[in-house]
C-alpha cells in the first residue's frame, strides 16, 4: 500500500489473481515447519486449519496447508492486564498482540519450471504467504484428464483437486471415516473414476447394497445412482439374496450360490469368532480336510453327522476327538444352513465372476438381506481365494508368454475391512496375502472401514493412498497416520474435519496431503453417466472375451 | 506555493515572540482567545511554512515581574467597573514544531531553521491536518519532545487529527498502533494514551461524514 492510501491497480489485479496475502514468514526450519506472522488486517478467525496456501520465495514457490493457528504477544504486561475496551483491543492487535500460523511446505515449484518437487529448503525471511489461487491448485493437483479424477476442492476454493487414478490402482488403498462421513459415496466415486478411466476391473463386496443400482442417502432419503446405474452392462450385479434384490427393483445378473465343496478350512478360520470355533476345532477341521480331501470334507462331515455314523468314521482318524468334532459339526450347521450354500451347484458363480473380471467387466456382489458377517465374510473369502489363484496363474502364464497387461489390474473393495484384516485374521486369510503381496499379480484392495485401528499394522503400512474422513476415536486417528511423515501436524487437520463434507487425502496417488471438500456426488454421477453413454453408445454384450 | 495558502482572511491566532527549531511561542491578539491544546497551527515566512501542535497555553500578567492578584469580583463586574484589568493580562501559547513545507508536499519532520519572530500563527485548515497527519510521524516527534505532558499532548493531537477525517475510527486505530509501537516497552503508558482517545473512536463518526448529511 502506498502512503497516500492509493492502491496500485496492477498490484490489486495481481492480488486478486493470486489470492489474499496472509502474512510473512518470520521463522522456520525444514524439520519443524514455517512460522508466519499473520498480517494485522487478517482476522485470525478467518484463517482455517487445512487451508491450502503458497509461500512466494525469490526462486521458489512453496505449497502447504495451514497446520496451526496461534496467538502471540510482544509484551507480557498485556497478558497480566488484558484490555477490556474493544478499541484498545483493536489497537493492540498487531502491535502488542498478534497471531501466527504454522505451515509445513511439502512441495515447491521453481520459477520458470513446470513440475512440482518435494521441498529441500525453506522460504527466506519475510517471504509473502498468501491463499493459494486456482492456478496454484491445478499446478499441484493437476487438471481433470483421462486418468485423473477431480474429487473435490480445497477448503474455501473452487478449483479441482485431482487424484491420479493410474497411481491409485497400483497399490492397496483405504477409505476411512466414522459412520455417516460419506465413505460409501466417496468409494463409489473413486470406483466410478477407475471404471470410467478403464484402469482396472472392480470387484465390490457390497455388504449394505449401496454399490449396485441405487443407494439411499440416510439423511436426505434421496436415491443416489450407483455403479450399474451409471455404467450399465459393464457392471454385473451378483446377488447372494436375489429375492431382496428384486424387492429393491434390482435385477441381478447372477445369483450367487456357494457349493459346500468350495468351502475350505481357511474360509472358516476367518469366521472363527462368528462361528465360535476353538483352536482345537480348527485343528480338527484341518485333520478332516486332510483325510477326506479339501473339497469333500465338509459334505462328508455333514452327511455323517446327519446319518449318525460320525463316531465310527472318526475312530480311524488319529488325533481327532469325537465330541469336539460333533460340536464342530453343530457349529458348522450355521454355515450349511445359509440359503445360498448348496450341496451341489450347477454353475459356479465364483468362476463366473472371475471370468467377468478377467474380461475387464466389473462385479458388485450384493448381500441383500444377508447383512450378517457370516454370509458376507464367507462369500468374500471364497471369491477372493478363487481370484487369488486365478490371477496368480494368469499372471505367471502371461509373464511366460511375454504378454503385457494381462490379467487386468483388479481392485477388490472390502467394506468392514477390519473383520478380514485384523491382526489375528490377516496372517491366516487370503486378504492379508493380497494386501501384502498381490500387487505383483495386479490385484489390490480398496479397504473401506470405520475402525482403522482394527486393521493389522503391517497391512496399514502397505496402504498407498488414504482418504480419511472424520474419526473420533484417538486410536483410529493414530492408526491412520501411523508411519506418515508429519503425523502430528496432519492430526490437527484430521481433528478438524467436518463430517460428511471434508476428507483428508494423502499418499501415493497425491502429490501432498490436503483437506478437501468432497464434490457433490449427484452431479458427478450424472456427468459420468452422460460421458459414458456418449462413449460406448448403446449397451453391447461384452460377455464374450 | 503553500505559503500562499495563508491569506489575510485566516484568523490570526497569535504573533511569534520566541522561536526555535523545536518550538515557538506566540502571543494571542486577544486575551483568553487561544487555540486549543493539541490543535494544529502553522506559520509562514515567505519561503517556508512550519507546522506545529499547540503544547501549552497560559494566561498571565503582561508584566512578568507583577503577578495578577485576586480581585474578588466576577468577570461581569470587572468588565463594568475595571475594564483595564483585561489590558493588563495576556494569553500566550507554545507549539511544538512537527513538520514544514517548502515548495512541495508537507514534510513530517522538523524544519531546518526556526520560524521567524513576529510572523503570525494561523490555524491549520482540514486539508492541512489530513495531509500532515496521514503519515503518523508527528506522534513520534511529540513523544521525543521530552515534555512532561507528552502523553496528554499526543492524545490531544491524535484527537484533533482524527476530527476532519471521514474514516475517523480507522485513523484512531492506526494512530493507536503507532502509540503502542512507540511505547512498546511500556504497556501501561501506551494503553493510558490510547484510552484517552478511545472514547472518540466510540462516539463520533467523523466530521467529513457529518458534512455530507
Amino acid at each position: 500500500m502506498t502512503r497516500s492510501g492509493q492502491i496500485d491497480p496492477l498490484a490489486a489485479l495481481e492480488a486478486e489473481l493470486s489470492g489474499r496475502a496472509l502474512g510473512r514468514v518470520i521463522r522456520g526450519s525444514l524439520l519443524d515447519g514455517i512460522e508466519v506472522r499473520l498480517g494485522d488486517d487478517v482476522s485470525v478467525e478467518d484463517v482455517r486449519v487445512g487451508r491450502f496456501v503458497v509461500v512466494d520465495g525469490y526462486r521458489h514457490r512453496f505449497f502447504s496447508a495451514i497446520h496451526d493457528v496461534k496467538l502471540a504477544n510482544t509484551n507480557e504486561d498485556v497478558l497480566l492486564r488484558p484490555p477490556d475496551d474493544g478499541f484498545v483491543q483493536e489497537v493492540l492487535r498487531g502491535t502488542n498482540t498478534y497471531a501466527t500460523i504454522d505451515l509445513r511446505p511439502k512441495l515447491l515449484l521453481e520459477r520458470g519450471e513446470d513440475g512440482v518437487r518435494p521441498v529441500k529448503t525453506i522460504p527466506p525471511h519475510f517471504a509473502t504467504v498468501r491463499e493459494a489461487s486456482d492456478d496454484d491448485v491445478s499446478t499441484v493437483f493437476g487438471a481433470e484428464g483421462l486418468t485423473t479424477l477431480p474429487i473435490g476442492t480445497p477448503l474455501e476454493m473452487t478449483s479441482d483437486v485431482c487424484i491420479d487414478l493410474s497411481r491409485f490402482v497400483e497399490r492397496s488403498n483405504a477409505v476411512f471415516g466414522k459412520t455417516g462421513t460419506g465413505k460409501s459415496f466417496l468409494t463409489r466415486m473413486l470406483l466410478a473414476g477407475v471404471i470410467k478411466a478403464e484402469l482396472a476391473s472392480v470387484l465390490v463386496f457390497d455388504m449394505h447394497n449401496e454399490y449396485g443400482m441405487w443407494s439411499e442417502d440416510e439423511e436426505t432419503k434421496r436415491k443416489a445412482p450407483a455403479l450399474k446405474e451409471i455404467f450399465g452392462q459393464r457392471v454385473l450385479i451378483f446377488s447372494v439374496d436375489p429375492a431382496s434384490s428384486r424387492r429393491r427393483s434390482v435385477t441381478p445378473d447372477y445369483e450367487v450360490q456357494v457349493a459346500m465343496s468350495d468351502i475350505q478350512v481357511a474360509d472358516l478360520v476367518l469366521l472363527r469368532s462368528e462361528l465360535g470355533l476353538t483352536d482345537a476345532q480348527i485343528r480338527d477341521m484341518e485333520s478332516l480336510s486332510e483325510r477326506w480331501g479339501d473339497r469333500a470334507w465338509l459334505t462328508t462331515l455333514m452327511a455323517l453327522q446327519e446319518v449318525g455314523t460320525l463316531d465310527e468314521e472318526l475312530e480311524s482318524i488319529p488325533g481327532v476327538h469325537a465330541q469336539s468334532v460333533k460340536a464342530l459339526a453343530r457349529n458348522l450347521k450355521k454355515v450349511t444352513r445359509l440359503a445360498f450354500v448348496k450341496e451341489q451347484v450347477t454353475d459356479s458363480s465364483a468362476d463366473r465372476m472371475v471370468d467377468a473380471l478377467l474380461a475387464r467387466r466389473h462385479v458388485v456382489i450384493e448381500f441383500g438381506g444377508h447383512t450378517d458377517f457370516l454370509s458376507y465374510m464367507l462369500v468374500a473369502s471364497i471369491v477372493t481365494r478363487r481370484i487369488h489363484n486365478r490371477w496368480r496363474e494368469e499372471k505367471e502364464q502371461s509373464s511366460a508368454d511375454g504378454k503385457i497387461g494381462f490379467p487386468p489390474q483388479l481392485v477388490i473393495t472390502l467394506e468392514e475391512a477390519h473383520k478380514f484384516l485384523s491382526p489375528e485374521a490377516s496372517n491366516q486369510t487370503i486378504f492379508g496375502t493380497i494386501a501384502r503381496e498381490m500387487r505383483k499379480y495386479n490385484v489390490t484392495l480398496l479397504v473401506v472401514d470405520q475402525r482403522p485401528s482394527g486393521i493389522d499394522e503391517e497391512i496399514r503400512s502397505q496402504l498407498g493412498t488414504r482418504v480419511v474422513g472424520a474419526l473420533d476415536d484417538e486410536r483410529d486417528q493414530s492408526a491412520v497416520l501411523e508411519g506418515v511423515p508429519d503425523a502430528r501436524a496432519l492430526r490437527v487437520l484430521l481433528n478438524n474435519l467436518e463430517p460428511k463434507k471434508q476428507v483428508l487425502l494423502g499418499g501415493y496417488a497425491m502429490p501432498m496431503p490436503i483437506v478437501i471438500e468432497v464434490r457433490d456426488y449427484y452431479g458427478f454421477a450424472k456427468g459420468t453417466r452422460r460421458a459414458v453413454g456418449e462413449r460406448t453408445g448403446p449397451d453391447v454384450d461384452l460377455w464374450q472375451r | 506555493m503553500r505559503v500562499q495558502g495563508i491569506g489575510a482572511e485566516s484568523p490570526r491566532l497569535g504573533e511569534i515572540v520566541e522561536a526555535s527549531t523545536t518550538r515557538l511561542r506566540a502571543v494571542a491578539p486577544q486575551t483568553f482567545a487561544a487555540p486549543a491544546f493539541g490543535s494544529f497551527v502553522k506559520t509562514s515566512d515567505t519561503a517556508r511554512t512550519t507546522y506545529g501542535v499547540v503544547a501549552h497555553v497560559e494566561h498571565a500578567s503582561i508584566d512578568p515581574s507583577r503577578r495578577a492578584i485576586p480581585l474578588g469580583r466576577t468577570w461581569v463586574e470587572l468588565e463594568r467597573e475595571q475594564p483595564q484589568v483585561l489590558e493588563l493580562l495576556t494569553t500566550e501559547f507554545e507549539a511544538s514544531c512537527v513538520a514544514f513545507a517548502e515548495d512541495g508536499p508537507i514534510r513530517p519532520y522538523l524544519p531546518p531553521a526556526p520560524p521567524r519572530v513576529h510572523d503570525f500563527v494561523f490555524a491549520c485548515d482540514d486539508e492541512d491536518v489530513v495531509e500532515l497527519t496521514e503519515d503518523l510521524t508527528f506522534i513520534r516527534t511529540l513523544g521525543a519532545t521530552g515534555l512532561p505532558i507528552a502523553a496528554e499532548l499526543i492524545a490531544a493531537s491524535i484527537r484533533a487529527a482524527s476530527e476532519p477525517r471521514s474514516d475517523r475510527r480507522a485513523f484512531l486505530v492506526r494512530a493507536g498502533r503507532e502509540v503502542a509501537d512507540l511505547y512498546r516497552q511500556d504497556y501501561e503508558q501506551a494503553s493510558s494514551i490510547i484510552r484517552r482517545f478511545g472514547l472518540d473512536a466510540a462516539q463520533s463518526p467523523g466530521k467529513a461524514r457529518d458534512k455530507s448529511r
